[in-house]
């Protein structure tokens, strides 16, 4: 018995010294990309990344606010000031330590990696698929897309292509990248297919080109060398494909199932069940951003909703609310529930008013229905989830030709751009352009009023000068400094060979 | 009592003085039966079991029931009166042949055994800093958790209720300040060597001591887990030689101790006068939100244990329920603990085997805090319940649409939240003499954890209305093995003695996890029984996920005590521990302990400060670590992404890398340097402990962010930082008064602790500041920051100057700069108290006690979050706001500054209990004792908010958040039996 004993207890000393882990609901790196779908389901992280774009803090909300086409006052019972984000950027007062410019960087930049991550992932493939060839210029695209809106949005920035180099990135100029995103975008569109909608939410020929229409267009604001005819020949690469048309129906590009439209050229696929971002950040949700607490009953929504961003005044009043088709964009005057009856607040009838009382005065808040709200998506009956089904519009085949009329009147040659301008105006309602109706400050308000918050306004405003101009809620500019965000300071803790943009505290 | 804890003991001692007896050599007189009753001195009743012993000679008799003795001796001998706890009386013999003794109780220590972890050593011989709480200094009360008995007991363990008054809530305990980022800081407890043990599974009444390893020498044996100190409780024991049952009950009756003041309905319309805001948000109702959720809680407590057995058998039982309710409405926690141990002795009592099963049930109904802010917000000039004007489909709740504005009442009608835990632990513990000294010891332990939660908000929950009811369940499982296996060698030849133990620890652990969640349920009925029955599922707008993961920790450790003429001492202890959660380079630390104490006392030129009864002298350095981080952190794994993409008509899934990898994560490493005294005063009638520390953390696991790209994620889990924390703490306890039917004791502690971030930057990762606190709702500002240098805890931000005349706030201008930005902020104020401190009296008048407990902070300052948003019409209107806001002419917004921190400094009378003690002479009882404590009775504080003891854990210390579940005052009446 004793001797039994002793074994037991001396055996025990001499048990195992093993300590690897066994994983059991993850997958260990070295055991995916067997097959051609785990690469694709790999790469499609790019996708669903862009779903973070239109969130309020995100890039959407950051190129919006900051232009005349939206604000988010400070509203009665201090509500949507969350601790000055909105008025910064609708004021331009924003600094390098602003939030949400940093969520926009963030989003960007993670995109950049993302890409050069999973290029590193295809170059280590042993495995040959058919889509290789042309999934790896995709994501060369897309990663040339979030370079020219980091160089649009903060100029000189960290640049690496090479996910294996885990040196701090260097910082390279706005001209350096732009040669770049402009050799990529060359290289690459030739394996992209002709049509968005057999490649539906995804890289396609058509945007390659926009994205360079959309470089060569800003070239004369951002380096002072018009590149007006190269403007010219990008769209018209677009154009050529014939895979593109104008809606007749402008609200169609817009609908739950906007799918269908023939104008969207690149869109963000959201889904409430199978693209909701999985996540707060990452869902679509305008209804929420928008609408009144008690519009849900307008539109039988089971969300529920947060009277925050409406449109400012001036820019609510550039549309011809008589004639205009394009006005439906927004909700505006007396609100009734979907059974007609009048939609009440505590007894009050909701009204939307275009005018604010202030962008932020403790004193003398906005009301909390005042501001028109926005509603040129359509908004779901019986949505729930908190994300909408529609897909977000990055590019519109509209812009391509409102950007090439642009280029040629920009040329002289506003003769040839009134059918440009005229093809997708029909649908308006307002009488056709001619050419003496083209001035610059005629593109511009039209621009305006087609592409409302569609993410366009920021550099429109840039371009056609009207940027550091004295607006509702902000006053005239010294200098031109906000044209470029400052690069936040948290990035550039990480990161000490970023230089700030001028004008900002280093 | 005592006897049967402390027989071990008493049998040692009573070896040693046979052994000295054995070669004295004294002279013989005629002998004589004496005969005597020893009688216990506080009590006056006999005391049975007390040993006699003829001095000098083998000659010993043991008293009986009634304290009765009856020896043989002659006159000149000397008696000894032996009872362990008791001081040791030695009588001269003369003529009489009837003796009566007075046993007085023993104040002195020094002898008490102090478990240190794989074995014990006595408070006079231990080198490390630890300290000990017995049974006998246990306080009554409403005790849910054992964590409560060393609440204000022990210097340097700062024990907080963080969640106020709530049943469910759990206690958080911090020693020696915060030492870490972000891996865990609960000290490791150890319940009967099981490492690793819940303590709230186990009953106070089943504890017969509790042991704090507070400092690294100590801790250091435990290695890889000790870093925030370890708590060792030792349960009590199978009696042999009793067949005893005691039962215990109690009832305890709850009050809320403070609510928030905010403006009643009349108030609420004077101020929208006040505030020319007209009458419209004035709905014509009188309603006290907080008193609709809350009521007046009853707790009741049972217990019931047995003991007995003969010497090779015997065995404990012991089973307790108790239903807590809580102060809001609906919350409850129903806790069912039993647990058996069971020793038996065999070959030829070499082989000691202890079983031990615990087997607990906790059955909690969750209250929801986010109710009692809704509450504390809500226009009081509100109805309850729906009128004509309510649209249908918020049922029979009143409803005003706002953001974030719910009806509190429909909030708590309309959601339940319960959760049931179950747990079995058991363990077998094999000790086996092999040669003299030498021992073999190894514990089995297994542990199995099972949790449910579930949680229903109904068809007419105001959030989310429309989802026609929301069901979600968790179910987690968990198991636990463990080995830990050592042998035990201890000698002494001429002047030294020593005790030394090698080792093997292997443990290995596994989580299960699986939850689901639908919605649009036809019916209220099914709660979160029927969890398919949703329509949500067939939509594809329901969830499910589940998971499994697993860690194993191996250690080889080893000590050795030495013991030179009983004035030197020196402990040295090295553990080898091995952790599966860290890079495969680095899964491996040493842990070293070195300790050494002077018995200063026991020199030659001490022998004549007769004031000092002893007075010993410690220093030591112990390294630890902690691995409390999350499994497989340091791997490159690849996980499920949170959504689709679409690709050519179909949706395909994503998949992602879990996190930036980083295979050099490792242990975080804590190193301590501690040095103190122990000192008995006044024949051992004041005893002194002072202890003062230096710990540094190095090599701190934190989120650290880093730059994307080269990185995919912006933050990578990583070893950088170092934070210093640096104290003193004294112990002073005493008896100032003794005699024979009174007794007075007093405990009272004190420490003090600073702190240090001394870095959290290197090559690689930096950082220049982390701004903590975060006040999301509409302000969406920072309130704390930590920068390098800086102490944590501080409170960051505008500088309040005062008012001025236009009601408007004036903050101190730092840039020059117009406007107040982050350039004006500044640090205005530290969450850590300056020190803390505690006071216990226990007076024993015959058959009564009486003890109370004081317990009290200086310097902790407070963030008071609901004075931030709602002192100052802001909210008024929609929102109610504070009383306080009618005191100044404010009339802005909500805005942090200085002027919401407050000085949280409090003295509490935290306990308060008189109790009758009662020995009856009854075939059927033996012992009856009856008690009444009262809780938290007051609180005096300068501080505005309910109460200034708020969560000081985590790296967002002291602020005190408006969801607060109020403390309430507690008042207990109990009884216990002994049969």
């Amino acid at each position: 018995m004793k001797k039994i004993l002793i074994i037991i207890f001396t055996l025990s000393f001499f048990s195992c010294t093993n300590l690897d882990e066994t994983i059991y609901s993850s997958i260990p790196s070295d055991k995916f990309f067997t097959t051609e779908e785990e690469f694709l389901m790999s790469a499609g992280r790019v996708y669903s990344h862009l779903l973070g774009y239109t969130h309020y803090y995100n890039i959407w909300g950051t190129i919006t606010v900051s232009t005349d086409e939206a604000l988010s006052p400070f509203r009665q019972f201090n509500q949507w000031d969350d601790g000055g984000v909105w008025r910064d950027l609708h004021a331009h007062t924003f600094t390098p330590d602003h939030d949400n410019i940093y969520q926009t960087w963030s989003f960007l930049f993670t995109g950049i990696s993302l890409c050069n991550q999973i290029l590193y992932e295809f170059s280590q493939a042993t495995l040959d698929f058919p889509v290789k060839e042309s999934m790896i210029a995709e994501i060369k695209v897309m990663r040339a897309w979030f370079y020219f809106n980091a160089i649009d949005l903060f100029g000189n920035v960290p640049f690496t292509t090479d996910f294996t180099d885990i040196s701090v990135p260097e910082q390279k100029s706005r001209a350096e990248i732009f040669a770049f995103i402009e050799e990529e975008l060359k290289e690459n569109a030739g394996l992209l297919p002709d049509s968005p909608s057999s490649s539906y939410g995804r890289a396609t020929k058509p945007l390659a080109y926009t994205i360079l229409a959309k470089m060569y267009l800003n070239s004369e604001k951002w380096f002072g060398t018009p590149k007006w005819q190269e403007t010219v020949d990008a769209c018209d690469a677009v154009i050529t494909l014939g895979t593109l048309q104008i809606e007749d129906d402008y609200f169609a590009n817009f609908k739950v199932n906007n799918q269908s439209s023939k104008e969207n050229i690149f869109v963000i696929v959201y889904d409430k069940v199978y693209a909701n971002g999985g996540n707060w950040a990452r869902r679509f949700r305008f209804h929420q951003l928008t609408l009144h607490w008690e519009s849900i009953r307008t539109f039988g929504i089971l969300d529920e909703t947060w009277n925050g961003f409406c449109t400012s005044q001036s820019f609510f009043e550039t549309f011809d609310l008589a004639n205009d088709y394009r006005s439906s964009t927004w909700l505006y005057g007396p609100q009734y529930e979907a059974s007609g009856a009048p939609l009440l607040w505590y007894g009050w009838q909701v009204d939307f008013t275009p005018e604010v009382n202030s962008l932020f005065d403790m004193s003398n808040p906005a009301g909390h229905n005042q501001g028109v709200r926005f509603a040129k998506y359509e908004y779901e009956n019986g949505l729930q989830g908190e994300c909408m089904s529609n897909d977000y519009v990055v590019y519109r085949y509209a812009d391509v030709l409102m950007m090439k009329g642009e280029a040629l009147v920009r040329q002289g040659k506003a003769g040839l751009a009134v059918p440009l301008f005229n093809e997708v105006r029909r649908r308006t309602g307002l009488p056709d352009y001619t050419e003496s109706d083209l001035s610059l400050e005629e593109i511009y308000a039209e621009r305006g009023r087609e592409f409302a918050w569609e993410g366009s306004r920021r550099q429109d405003m840039i371009r056609f000068g009207k940027w550091t101009a004295a607006r509702d809620f902000k006053l005239t500019e010294a200098d031109n400094h906000t044209e470029l965000f400052p690069i936040p300071a948290r990035a550039r803790t990480n990161n000490s060979n970023l230089n700030q943009n001028p004008g900002y505290p280093n | 009592m005592n006897i049967h804890v402390r027989k071990k003991f008493v049998v040692i001692l009573f070896t040693a003085v046979m052994l000295v007896s054995s070669a004295y050599v004294g002279y013989t007189q005629q002998k004589r039966t004496v005969k005597g009753k020893v009688v216990e001195a506080a009590s006056n009743m006999p005391l049975s079991g007390t040993t006699v012993n003829v001095k000098g000679t083998n000659s010993t008799v043991i008293s009986d029931a009634d304290g009765n003795f009856s020896v043989t001796a002659a006159s000149g001998d000397v008696l000894v009166f032996y009872f362990m706890g008791y001081v040791t009386q030695e009588i001269v013999l003369s003529d009489q042949s009837q003796i009566d003794v007075l046993m007085v109780e023993e104040i002195n220590q020094l002898d008490d055994l102090v478990v240190i972890g794989y074995g014990t050593t006595t408070k006079k011989e231990v080198t490390g800093s630890v300290s000990s709480i017995t049974s006998n200094d246990f306080k009554s009360g409403n005790i849910t958790d054992p964590v409560q008995l060393l609440q204000g007991q022990i210097a340097g363990l700062n024990i907080i209720r963080s969640d106020g008054g709530d049943p469910n809530g759990s206690f958080q305990i911090q020693l020696r300040g915060r030492t870490t980022m972000s891996g865990g800081t609960s000290p490791l407890i150890v319940i009967d060597g099981v490492v690793g043990g819940d303590l709230s599974a186990l009953s106070s009444n089943e504890i017969q001591t509790i042991d704090v390893l507070k400092d690294g020498s100590a801790a250091a044996i435990y290695g890889t887990r000790a870093t925030n100190g370890v708590i060792l409780i030792t349960t009590k024991k199978a009696t042999p030689g009793t067949n005893r049952l005691e039962f215990s009950s109690y009832v305890a009756l709850q009050t809320v101790d403070k609510k928030p003041e905010m403006l009643t309905a009349d108030e609420f319309r004077a101020a929208l006068d006040k505030y020319g805001l007209g009458n419209s948000a004035d709905h014509g109702a009188s309603t006290d939100w907080f008193d609709q959720l809350t009521q007046t809680p009853v707790t009741q407590n049972y217990e019931l244990s047995s003991s007995g057995g003969t010497r090779s058998l015997s065995y404990r039982a012991g089973i307790s329920w108790t239903k807590d309710n809580g102060l809001v409405k609906k919350s409850s926690k129903e806790s069912l603990r039993t647990r058996v141990n069971v020793s038996q002795l065999l070959v030829n009592d070499r082989l000691r085997l202890d079983y031990n099963a615990a087997y607990s049930t906790a059955k909690s109904v969750y209250a929801d805090t986010y109710i009692l802010r809704q509450a504390m917000f809500h226009n009081p000039t509100e109805p309850v319940y729906a009128d004509e004007n309510t649209p249908a489909q918020y049922g029979n709740y009143y409803y005003v649409g706002a953001m974030e504005y719910y009806n509190p009442v429909a909030m708590l009608e309309q959601f339940d939240d319960s959760g049931l835990r179950k747990q079995f632990t058991g363990s077998i513990n094999a000790s086996l003499s092999i040669i003299d000294g030498l021992k073999a010891n190894t514990l089995l332990s297994f542990t199995e954890t099972s949790e449910r939660y579930g949680h229903y908000y109904g068809k007419y929950y105001p959030i989310g209305i429309g989802n026609n009811g929301y069901a979600e369940t968790y179910n987690n499982h968990g198991k636990y093995k463990s080995l830990e296996s050592y042998l035990d060698y201890s000698a002494s030849f001429n002047d030294h003695r020593i005790q030394a133990i090698f080792g093997y620890s292997y443990s290995e652990q596994w989580s299960e996890s699986y939850d689901a969640m639908n919605y649009k349920f036809d019916t209220d009925l099914f709660s979160f029984y029927n969890i398919g029955a949703g329509a949500a599922l067939k939509d594809g707008l329901a969830s499910m996920s589940s998971s499994k993961s697993s860690n194993k920790l191996i250690s080889f450790f080893g000590r050795v005590m030495y013991n030179y003429k009983e004035k030197y001492l020196l402990t040295a202890s090295l553990r080898h521990e091995g952790s599966s959660r860290f890079g495969s380079d680095h899964k491996w630390g040493l842990f070293p302990g070195l300790s050494v104490g002077w018995r200063l006392a026991n020199e030659p030129f001490m022998q004549n400060v007769k004031w000092i009864d002893d007075i010993k002298l410690r220093a030591g350095f112990g390294v630890t670590g902690n691995q409390e981080i999350g499994n497989y952190q340091s791997l490159a794994i690849l996980r499920k992404g949170s959504s689709n993409f679409y690709y050519n008509g179909a949706w395909l899934s994503t998949y992602e890398p879990g996190r930036n990898p980083n295979p050099d994560l490792r242990w975080e490493k804590k190193q301590e340097f501690n040095i103190g005294f122990d000192a008995a005063i006044l024949n051992n009638r004041l005893n002194v402990n002072f202890d003062f520390y230096n710990r540094r953390t190095t090599d701190l696991l934190y989120t650290y962010s880093v730059p994307v790209p080269p990185n995919l994620y912006s933050s990578t889990f990583a070893n950088v930082g170092t934070i210093d924390n640096k104290g003193v703490e004294l112990t002073l306890s005493g008896t100032p008064y003794v005699s024979k039917d009174f007794k007075w004791n007093v405990i009272g502690t004190f420490s003090h602790n600073t702190n240090k971030l001394v870095s959290f930057s290197n090559d690689i990762y930096a950082m220049d500041a982390l701004n903590l606190g975060y006040f999301g709702d509409d302000l969406k500002i920072y309130t704390m920051r930590i920068e390098e240098g800086w102490s944590l805890g501080n409170f960051y931000g505008p500088k309040f100057l005062g008012f001025d005349d236009n009601g408007g706030a004036k903050y101190e201008d730092l840039d020059g700069i117009d406007g107040i930005t982050e350039a004006d902020y500044q640090i205005i104020g530290n969450a850590y108290p300056d020190f803390l401190f505690s006071l216990q009296n226990t007076f024993t008048y015959k058959n009564f006690d009486f003890s109370f407990l004081l317990r009290g902070s200086v310097g902790n300052d407070v963030l008071n979050q609901t004075r931030v948003y709602y002192e100052g019409p802001a909210y008024l209107g929609t929102k109610n706001i504070l009383k306080s806001s009618l005191d100044s002419d404010y009339r802005e917004g909500a805005y942090y500054s200085s002027r919401f921190i407050e000085d949280g400094s409090y003295l509490k009378l935290d306990n308060i209990t008189l109790g009758y003690n009662l020995s009856i002479k009854s075939p059927y009882i033996s012992k009856l004792r009856i008690y009444l404590t009262g809780q938290n009775l007051f609180t005096i504080t300068g501080y505005k908010g309910i109460d200034p003891e708020i969560s000081l854990s985590g790296l967002q210390p002291g602020i005190d958040w408006y969801d607060f579940y109020p403390r309430t005052k507690t008042f207990v009446l109990g009884v216990k039996v002994t049969f």
